[in-house]
């Protein structure tokens, strides 16, 4: 027999069929990108995917996509910031136009901060129940961080015994006010000329084209 | 189980913060396999564009979906991601093989076996002997197969049909239509070898 045939037509014992390869595949695959030998642990998935095209091309496409894996694919993950608050100092100026204001508040309460990996997303200040300040880093926006920050600040909040959490934004940053009411929050109330010179807000501040004049109050029941 | 496996299963866990940040970020990860995936296998299956797109989100939602009804069952043996991107992959090899039927006619094709050598990729010497025992093999198919064994060999080996496309076919599974495959081709080289063809 020639032995292009005979290799299509030859069968392997050992084979376990299709259902049992593809339950271990995603064991075979890191097994092999660990460096390790799985078809010692799986000699019979080793058979099979000699033999099956379909599930050995579910194999080479596995294996590819794992070994692409990299910083990016960590889980994002939220938990208390207890570095120097200045490494976050520039997160923090995204979300406050005053120097005088933010050095006056940057130490205060707890910071939760959103990472994948090393990398820093997204920052949120919580103090006695308030949103002090909080940002996502432009190249992350959504994505979520920010929902999930939120979260986890109720969460917090609810664990030490509070019936809300509350947040203050300028009338004119129309996205912060869609983003916190797309949270559940609500509008309380209003702050008129919050945004002033004496309060260390530099004259001619808009934002989306309009007069950064106003303070907006939101909270969220708990 | 790994740092960051342990991780994606308590932000995925039913009711923790930030649940719905962290499934959309797997999401995102699963269509991104879904999509390199498929430009990987798009020259063998005539696929591209907002077809390819069309099916890399399909594989996506589906995987994602399969994969948070069966989460208890990670057991920490892998990666959580190498575990999350066999959803898409196989999702993708199923979805492939239903696509194949929605150009069911730019494929149909007779049984050919004159066709054979190039799907089977022989070498030149091996096709000279395959013309002196074509003739056997194809007695050997419709008087010892039975009529399951001889239509899945007829549909993949003398019509080229994918695997994945006659699973959606004859609405089974690819273990099914496999091990069909493998008994024809365990009964074929015995009859071969009885027959004196055996190398």
């Amino acid at each position: 027999m020639q032995p292009d045939l005979d290799s299509f037509l030859r069968t392997d014992p050992r084979d376990v069929g299709c259902e049992q390869a593809l339950a271990v595949l995603h064991v075979y695959v890191d097994l092999v990108l660990g460096g390790r030998r799985p078809e010692e642990r799986f000699p019979g998935v080793a058979a099979h995917l000699r033999a099956c095209g379909p599930c050995n091309d579910d194999y080479d496409g596995l294996l590819e996509a794992a070994r692409a894996m990299s910083a990016q694919d960590a889980p994002l993950v939220v938990e208390r910031f207890d570095g120097a608050r200045a490494q976050l100092r520039e997160l923090f100026e995204e979300a406050e136009d005053s120097a005088a204001q933010l050095d006056a508040y940057i130490d205060a309460g707890v910071v939760l901060v959103a990472r994948a990996g090393e990398e820093i997303m997204g920052h949120l200040q919580l103090a006695g129940g308030e949103i002090l300040n909080m940002a996502v880093a432009e190249r992350r926006r959504g994505q979520g961080v920010g929902r999930a920050l939120v979260e986890h600040a109720a969460d917090l909040a609810r664990r030490d015994g509070r019936s809300e959490l509350t947040v203050a934004t300028a009338s004119a940053e129309v996205g912060n006010l869609r983003f916190y009411q797309r949270c559940g929050f609500r509008l309380r109330s209003v702050e008129r000329d919050a945004f002033t010179l004496e309060h260390g807000y530099p004259p001619g501040l808009t934002a989306d084209g309009i007069p950064v004049r106003d303070r907006v109050w939101l909270d969220l029941e708990l | 189980m790994d740092g960051d496996s342990a991780r994606w299963i308590a932000a995925l866990a039913p009711g923790a913060p930030g649940r719905e940040a962290a499934v959309g970020r797997l999401h995102g990860l699963l269509l991104r396999v879904a999509r390199s995936e498929l430009r990987r296998r798009q020259g063998r299956w005539g696929i591209d564009g907002p077809e390819l797109e069309d099916l890399a989100h399909q594989a996506a939602g589906d995987a994602l979906l399969a994969l948070l009804a069966k989460l208890e069952q990670f057991r920490g043996e892998s990666r959580f991601t190498t575990w999350a991107y066999r959803f898409v992959v196989l999702e993708v090899s199923m979805k492939l093989g239903r696509h194949f039927w929605r150009r069911a006619a730019a494929h149909a094709t007779d049984e050919d076996w004159a066709l054979v050598p190039d799907r089977l990729g022989m070498s030149p010497h091996a096709r000279a002997e395959w013309h002196d025992m074509v003739g056997e093999l194809a007695r050997a198919v419709d008087e010892e197969l039975t009529p399951r064994q001889r239509h899945v060999f007829g549909a993949i080996v003398l019509r080229g049909t994918p695997l994945d496309a006659l699973v959606v076919e004859l609405g089974t599974t690819r273990g099914a239509i496999y091990k069909a495959m493998f008994d024809a081709r365990r009964k074929l080289r015995a009859v071969l070898a009885a027959n004196g063809y055996a190398a």
